[in-house]
């Protein structure tokens, strides 16, 4: 009777011929169906065995190679790791995933994997060794490439900022010029009625410099590039500037700027980029406030976040735009009636949300709208004095 | 007052030069840093620098960092002028305490070299 590999078919008794026959045929069925290359070679690294697998990965059948020295799979810079290997296994030794590279007989070269143990005979001398050679190709392909992916991304972002600064250095460098040129004109002209175009002129350079910044912040945030810097800074103080520098646009628009806020509220903040949040808050509310008070409150209570809030009167947002609003090149009214570029709201989402705030439109009493942010304080965030009352 | 004026941008440079004469100062432009050291160093008496940052030859930061190693030329006060978009980070990175964001409004600059010197 031909011995099977039926399980159900175990013999009773392990050590009768039948049994040692078994368990070789069995041993032999593992070796010849496994995925990795199993290689069996004498003390001095001559190749007694060789399966399928080893057939498939270095492609030498197993009649052209047993018999042959190892080194025959071994890159010429490699051939120390024989010696070293051989060495271990004389001295009982596993060796266990070593990482190596090996030649197949196209010369192809194979990064594999090697677990390479003793073989001992029956008086427990070492006589040779077993071993398997993974074929790592695919996964040292996949780190090599997911390297260069990193690689290529962070050079990409060294890119875009160089891009984004010299595109910046470039386009203010002569609005500056024109700048600095109409004002010195207004200087020598005083007193002529060119003057005031002159006035005119100079503030569209502004509106110029002014979108070239919302064009290059558009640029760095949509590439995913705006990380806060942040620093310890003074909310309310920050917002007393900014309302400061807004004065003459409220005054042209008919709006009182009201401030609401407690002497000091310092934090860990970014603070050009909060004074950008703040003005396009507030350049909202006096483009659509409708010439009506606009209030801006700065509050906090216990350790929840800072919140400053801008109240309008003017033509609020509907409660089914309040999401909308903050995407790119979207608006709360027609483009028909209101310039600008739709990214005010987009750029004061993205920058919030770096600080880990948040922005919305509340719920409000009356006509108007009321937008929120609400910012955490960070590590060192808290109130420097109490609310004044 | 004595200012030197580091840009390298002639027409942001003239104009500057002519506002900052109208109001009593005296100005010495320099096209890069190297130029402004020379400058420094031939003659006393700057009461503040203006400096732009990116400069062929010597920039900015090149020049700092010459200016700081100079016991005669580090106590200077230094106004960075800038056209990149992280005005405060620039200044930062040039040990300055003062800086501007281009395009510069020059009622702003005025207060600024006054709060400097």
């Amino acid at each position: 009777m031909n011995p099977t590999l039926d399980a159900t078919s175990e013999p009773f008794d392990e050590n009768s011929p039948q049994a040692l026959i078994l368990r070789a045929h069995r041993a032999e069925a593992i070796v010849d169906s496994s995925d990795d290359a199993i290689i069996s070679k004498s003390l001095n690294g001559i190749i007694t065995s060789w399966n399928p697998a080893a057939e498939r990965l270095f492609g030498y059948t197993a009649a052209e190679i047993i018999g042959r020295p190892i080194s025959v799979l071994m890159p010429p810079e490699r051939h120390d790791d024989m010696e070293s290997i051989l060495n271990r296994i004389r001295k009982g030794e596993r060796v266990d995933h070593f990482e190596t590279v090996r030649v197949s007989k196209e010369g192809r070269r194979i990064a594999v994997s090697l677990s390479v143990s003793p073989v001992k005979d029956a008086a427990g001398q070492i006589v040779g060794a077993a071993k398997i050679a993974r074929d790592i190709s695919a996964r040292k392909f996949a780190e090599a490439e997911r390297e260069r992916l990193l690689l290529e991304a962070q050079q990409g972002v060294r890119l875009r900022d160089v891009f984004l600064s010299v595109a910046g250095h470039e386009l203010r460098t002569p609005l500056n010029a024109l700048k600095l040129q109409l004002y010195a004109l207004q200087r020598a002209l005083a007193g002529s009625p060119y003057v005031e175009k002159l006035t005119k002129a100079e503030h569209e350079v502004d509106r110029l410099a002014d979108l070239t910044s919302r064009l290059l912040d558009v640029a760095r945030i949509a590439a995913g590039g705006f990380t806060p810097e942040l620093a310890s800074m003074d909310l309310v103080d920050l917002i007393h500037a900014v309302v400061a520098r807004m004065q003459a646009d409220a005054v042209m628009a008919g709006s009182r700027l009201e401030v609401s806020a407690p002497p000091s509220l310092v934090g860990q903040w970014d603070r050009a980029s909060l004074d950008q949040v703040l003005t396009n808050l507030l350049s909202n509310a006096l483009k659509f406030g409708r010439g009506r008070p606009i209030a801006v409150t700065v509050e906090r209570q216990g350790p929840s976040p800072v919140r400053v809030t801008v109240r309008d009167h003017g033509f609020g947002v509907e409660p089914g735009d309040r999401e909308r609003i903050f995407g790119q090149f979207e608006r709360g009214v027609s483009d028909r009636s209101f310039g600008g570029l739709g990214l005010g709201l987009w750029i004061a989402k993205q920058i919030v949300s770096a600080h880990g705030g948040r922005i919305g439109v509340s719920d409000a009493e009356g006509p108007g709208a009321e937008f929120f942010i609400e910012l955490p304080t960070g590590k060192e965030g808290a109130l420097a004095n109490p609310p004044g009352r | 007052m004595r200012i030197l004026l580091v840009d390298d941008d002639a027409p942001s440079a003239e104009a500057l030069r002519d506002i900052l004469e109208s109001e009593g100062h005296a100005v010495q432009t320099a096209e890069n840093g190297q130029v402004a050291l020379e400058a420094l160093r031939e003659a006393d008496g700057f009461s503040v620098i203006l400096l732009d940052v990116m400069m062929p030859v010597m920039n900015g930061y090149e020049f700092r960092e010459e200016q700081l190693k100079d016991p005669k030329l580090a106590s200077i006060p230094v106004i960075v002028l800038t056209a990149d978009g992280r005005a405060r980070l620039k200044a930062a990175q040039l040990k300055a305490k003062h800086f501007l964001q281009k395009p510069l409004s020059a009622p702003d600059l005025l207060r600024v070299i006054r709060e400097a010197c």
